[in-house]
């Protein structure tokens, strides 16, 4: 197999808070394929936005990167100093955010915006212009001479959110991230940015990191699945396995809770107990424990290993077949 | 049997001009319809869900509903009384059977108020004094599921699904007989949402309160509803019980919406109903039927002749001139 072009390898993330240590992320590892969608699931809490973060160099003040390697495109991104980074961003990997209205600028136009994110190049004003336009044909907004020059809050949260994966798109990054992008967005037009997603990864052939906490978009969307539970990756694999064959026991759970996946009416509809557990104060053992139906007493003190029940797709749980 | 809530034709209208603004300009019209011709009734002990995308009108007619917003024409009956004619005294009485659980879980309580004060404030505002305030407040923490300890917690310190628990036992606290439910899902995990709609239905079962919950995601309603409302641009397009709207769906908007969300079986074929576009600004509502501009199905008759809201059976209803 070749290089993956993003490997995330064994990350753990710290933020230093009045209690103490809490860590975010621990021993994280993520394989990104050239050319391919993963999906990263998880609740609120399991680390999702920290990873991105950690990705473009982007943590906040008190975060620490204590242990783990960022490998892109041949070269660990914790090593590269603050100007080699500001090279990869927005160039090599750009971000789609979750809610358009608040990434976009209110009082500048599209046109301006989108100017100024190509300020590296050299090319004239209207070279940029026209390259804008063709940009936002691309993923779907006609009439792209007159709404360019409109500002956000002419457009309809859906159509902002093209523009925001036009923007994304204008420098033709190898790596797109793609932070919830359809959380805010209605049912009906969730679908068409999923499609477009997909059209744009065809027509660019950029890879897609798709991070999002709705299984059925990921189901749809995505070639590879990553679970992340509290700061762990807990599972990982084709969607296919992972979705038809779930490993872990929380897979397992957040499937069954999907109201999507329950077809038969119920009045008691089926929750996982409990809350995540405490990330400053971890005592060792599996994280997902107090929660876990199946827990046994080696889930108190070990931290449950990687095991690989098929070729590709792995789980950390104390209970499957080594 | 009485129906505890009735609309009828109930119509919402906001200004887009200034007063002065439309007494010169005669030319376009001074306002638009968030809610029209809206028609339903609820009877007691039952859920009743209005389901649409936003722009949709919900939060209008529910606000309308009870006594917050303004209407137009129309009539809604609580009990069999006009809630637009209530007298200030009465309206306060009225307020105080229908409680009401904001869509923002956390924004909708004050960051200054401990949780105990937050769901003893209904009693406070209403005078109502029968009973401790401590006690009350164990009561209702105890109803909705969190430890008496919350009682001191500041809404800073909870959780999403914590909040929404809070917003439960402020709307319960006078023990209305109806509860409106704004998105009671809206932005919680996946595995708390169950959480909140077993809540929910489990109250109702206990304390037999109807309930209006408005939301976006028809999966949400489907385990929690006996009747189920679509709205599309301020218009209930599609009515019914939840059973049958779910068996036999027959509006091309509402086999849209159900077809939208994607199942978590990456082998499902899914036979989707994609619409184009973007819902119309209700400004310059589309002439004839109002949902043609978006319609896969939509024919020459649909630009031309608006869809008479007609019953196909036995409690359900829609309004298309194609129906699937």
């Amino acid at each position: 197999m070749t290089e993956p072009l993003l490997a995330i390898r064994d990350l753990s993330v710290d933020y230093r808070i009045e209690r103490g240590r809490l860590q975010a992320l621990r021993h994280v590892n993520i394989d990104v394929p050239k050319g391919s969608i993963v999906g990263v699931v998880g609740e609120s809490g399991c680390g999702k936005s920290t990873l991105i973060s950690s990705i473009i160099r982007l943590l906040p003040h008190n975060a620490s990167i204590s242990n783990g390697q960022i490998n892109f495109e041949g070269a660990n991104l914790l090593d590269l100093s603050e100007n080699e980074m500001r090279s990869i961003r927005g160039r090599r990997i750009s971000v789609v955010y979750q809610d358009p209205m608040t990434s976009l600028n209110p009082v500048l136009s599209i046109e301006q915006q989108m100017r100024h994110i190509q300020y590296r190049d050299t090319t004239r004003r209207s070279a940029k212009l026209e390259k804008s336009l063709a940009m936002l044909e691309s993923v779907g907004i006609a009439d792209s001479r007159k709404r360019i020059t409109q500002f956000p809050h002419e457009y309809s949260g859906g159509m902002l959110q093209r523009v925001s994966i036009a923007m994304a798109l204008q420098a033709k990054p190898s790596l797109l991230i793609a932070d919830e992008p359809t959380t805010a967005l209605d049912a009906t037009l969730e679908v068409q940015i999923i499609h477009l997603l997909k059209d744009i990864q065809a027509q660019f052939g950029c890879t897609i990191l798709f991070i999002s906490h709705h299984l059925g978009v990921i189901a749809e969307l995505c070639d590879y699945v990553v679970v992340m539970y509290a700061g762990e990756v807990v599972e990982k694999g084709t969607v296919r396995d992972v979705f038809h064959r779930p490993a872990h026991p929380y897979t397992t759970k957040l499937l069954q809770c999907d109201p999507a996946g329950i077809q038969i009416k119920t009045r008691i509809l089926p929750v996982i107990p409990g809350e995540i557990p405490d990330l400053v104060n971890l005592s060792g053992g599996c994280i997902f424990r107090s929660r876990c139906h199946l827990a046994e007493s080696a889930c108190e003190t070990e931290i449950p290993p990687r095991r690989e029940v098929a070729p590709g797709h792995a789980a950390n749980c104390h209970r499957l077949p080594i | 049997m009485t129906a505890l809530l009735r609309l009828k034709n109930v119509r919402v209208q906001f200004p887009v001009k200034s007063t002065m603004r439309s007494l010169f300009d005669r030319t376009s019209p001074a306002s638009f319809d968030a809610v029209c011709d809206a028609s339903f009734s609820l009877q007691a002990g039952q859920t009743l869900a209005l389901v649409g995308e936003s722009g949709a009108g919900k939060s209008t007619l529910a606000l309308a509903i009870t006594g917050l917003q303004r209407i137009a024409e129309g009539s809604i009956q609580f009990e069999g009384q006009e809630v637009s004619r209530m007298q200030t005294s009465e309206l306060r009485d009225y307020r105080r059977a229908i409680g009401y659980m904001w869509q923002n879980a956390i924004g909708s309580l004050s960051p200054r108020m401990t949780v105990r004060s937050l769901i003893t404030e209904p009693a406070k505002i209403h005078n109502v004094a029968e009973l401790d305030q401590r006690e009350m407040s164990s009561k209702l923490l105890d109803l909705v599921g969190l430890a008496e300890e919350f009682g001191d917690r500041y809404p800073h310190q909870l959780s999403g699904g914590q909040a929404r628990r809070v917003g439960v036992a402020r709307a319960l606290a006078l023990s209305p007989r109806l509860v409106v439910a704004d998105e009671p899902t809206a932005g919680l995990d996946v595995s708390v949402q169950g959480e909140i709609l077993n809540l929910l239905n489990q109250l109702q079962d206990e304390l037999q309160i109807s309930m209006l919950v408005i939301t976006h995601n028809l999966n949400v309603v489907r385990h929690t509803s006996d009747k189920i409302a679509i709205m599309y641009l301020g218009r209930i397009v599609e009515q019914g019980d939840t059973a049958e709207i779910f068996a036999r769906p027959r509006h091309p908007y509402t086999l849209a919406l159900l077809s939208a969300s994607p199942s978590p079986d990456p082998d499902m074929q899914v036979d989707r109903i994609e619409l184009q576009g973007e819902i119309p600004s209700p400004i310059n509502r589309p002439r004839g039927c109002e949902f043609h501009t978006r319609c896969p199905f939509a024919k020459d008759t649909c630009a031309q002749i608006p869809p008479p809201f007609e019953a196909v059976a036995e409690n359900h209803a829609l309004s298309c001139h194609f129906p699937r």
